[in-house]
């Protein structure tokens, strides 16, 4: 069991890195559906394993000068709250509900992708004083583009909205949604694509921590399901950083797409089965 | 208010970006090797867990204890109960609690970075995101 742990977390940490989720996505259906475990242990892992890949993946980010401090510091305000409320809500509802919700969850996500698939650097955005006044904006090196990307973000309200949503899903799943962040500014506040990903890496991190804390004092983190999980999403994880630099956007988004929509199926099954 | 920019701490090509590019290293080194040692701890704890309990630990599925049931640790306290006692389990918690631990050190660092800086509105919003990290523990509990 512990073997087979680890493989499915280093698989999780791979994928998860590629598209700048925390794994938990991958992790939890793989501890639920195929290896059996309760799904409040493998919420408790997962939620571990996301602060490994976040700071397994960190220093390659802020190096590559990608991940913008600011926006991530400023939104994890709205997160944290949301991990908060999302934790301490996790602990009082039917497990079968939290199938559910995740579930439908990462349908939506699959959906709210397929619309933006071939958009690789955002247009012209619309002015948000907020966004200046805070100083959401930077610029980046693109690799895979061969230029130097000048950003702002746009809509930051509205973003710091769905940030909060973000960390509901976070406590009460277990997963870091990375995901959620990354529609967050990808979508909603018009941020390049690998900005978006760099600091949700960034930003997971904390997130998690936030509804880690909670899972640890109510003693829902199993040292024999989280250590290897962590380890296992940590090894695979360090394998994704370094590829992410180099593929494009669009890929990354296709990739990204199939896998959500078969998962979010299965739960929802799962949840509805029991 | 016109911004101070430390020229040292900004390689070129990035002018323009802000001057986060110290603090940004800082907290990228940080994670890594909070990360890093709390993974080295993880896997000590594993190679002690196997040699205080038997092997077949590893192998086997983890015990069926059902959620909720408090027998993992649940408080720093409560860990140091184990190592103190040679519990199995007790140098893998204290590695997972210290994975817990980094992002609220990096946060903290972020904190402080940004103080010095006198960028108080940011030295702000680094404290209440550091509160929310402390609230979280008191939580659990409730």
């Amino acid at each position: 069991m512990f073997v087979e742990i680890l493989a499915f977390s280093i698989a999780a940490g791979l994928l998860g890195a590629l598209l700048g989720l925390g794994g938990g996505i991958i992790i939890i259906p793989c501890l639920t559906l195929v290896l059996g475990l309760p799904i409040r242990y493998a919420i408790g892992a997962s939620i571990v394993s996301v602060i490994a890949t976040s700071g397994g993946a960190a220093g390659a980010y802020v190096r590559g000068g990608l991940s913008n401090l600011r926006i991530g510091l400023a939104l994890e305000v709205a997160t944290t709250v949301g991990a908060l409320s999302g934790a301490f809500l996790a602990g009082h509802i039917p497990s079968r509900w939290l199938y559910v919700v995740f579930g439908l969850l990462l349908a939506y996500s699959a959906v709210a992708l397929w619309g933006r698939l071939n958009l690789e650097l955002p247009a012209e955005i619309p002015h948000d004083p907020l966004a200046i006044r805070l100083r959401f904006y930077g610029v980046y090196q693109d690799h895979a583009l061969g230029q130097r990307v000048l950003y702002a973000a746009t809509n930051v309200l509205a973003g710091g909205a769905m940030m909060y949503v973000a960390g509901v899903f976070s406590g009460l799943l277990g997963i870091g949604s990375g995901l959620f962040k990354v529609l967050a500014m990808d979508v909603v506040m018009r941020l390049p694509l690998k900005v978006s990903t760099a600091t949700s890496n960034f930003m997971i991190g904390v997130t998690a921590a936030t509804s880690a804390g909670v899972y640890f004092s109510r003693g829902d983190i199993h040292p024999l399901i989280a250590a290897p999980v962590a380890l296992g999403v940590l090894a695979g994880a360090a394998g994704g950083t370094g590829v992410m630099q180099r593929v494009r956007s669009v890929t990354l988004r296709k990739l990204f797409i199939p896998v959500l929509a078969i998962v979010a199926l299965e739960m929802i099954a799962r949840g509805f089965g029991q | 208010m016109k911004i101070r920019r430390p020229q040292a701490a900004r390689p070129a090509g990035l002018r323009g970006a802000g001057d986060l590019r110290a603090i940004d290293l800082a907290i990228g080194a940080v994670m890594r090797w909070g990360v890093v040692l709390s993974a080295a701890i993880i896997v000590l704890g594993i190679v002690f867990y196997v040699t205080v309990a038997g092997p077949r630990v590893i192998l086997l599925s983890p015990p069926g204890v059902p959620p909720g049931v408090r027998t993992n640790p649940d408080s720093l306290a409560a860990v140091l109960r184990e190592l103190s006692s040679r519990q199995p389990a007790a140098v893998t918690d204290l590695g997972l609690l210290l994975l817990i631990a980094t992002p609220v050190l990096s946060v903290a660092i972020a904190t402080v970075a940004f103080g010095l800086e006198r960028d108080w509105l940011y030295a702000g919003i680094g404290l209440i995101v550091f509160a929310m990290l402390m609230i979280s523990f008191a939580l659990g509990k409730a």
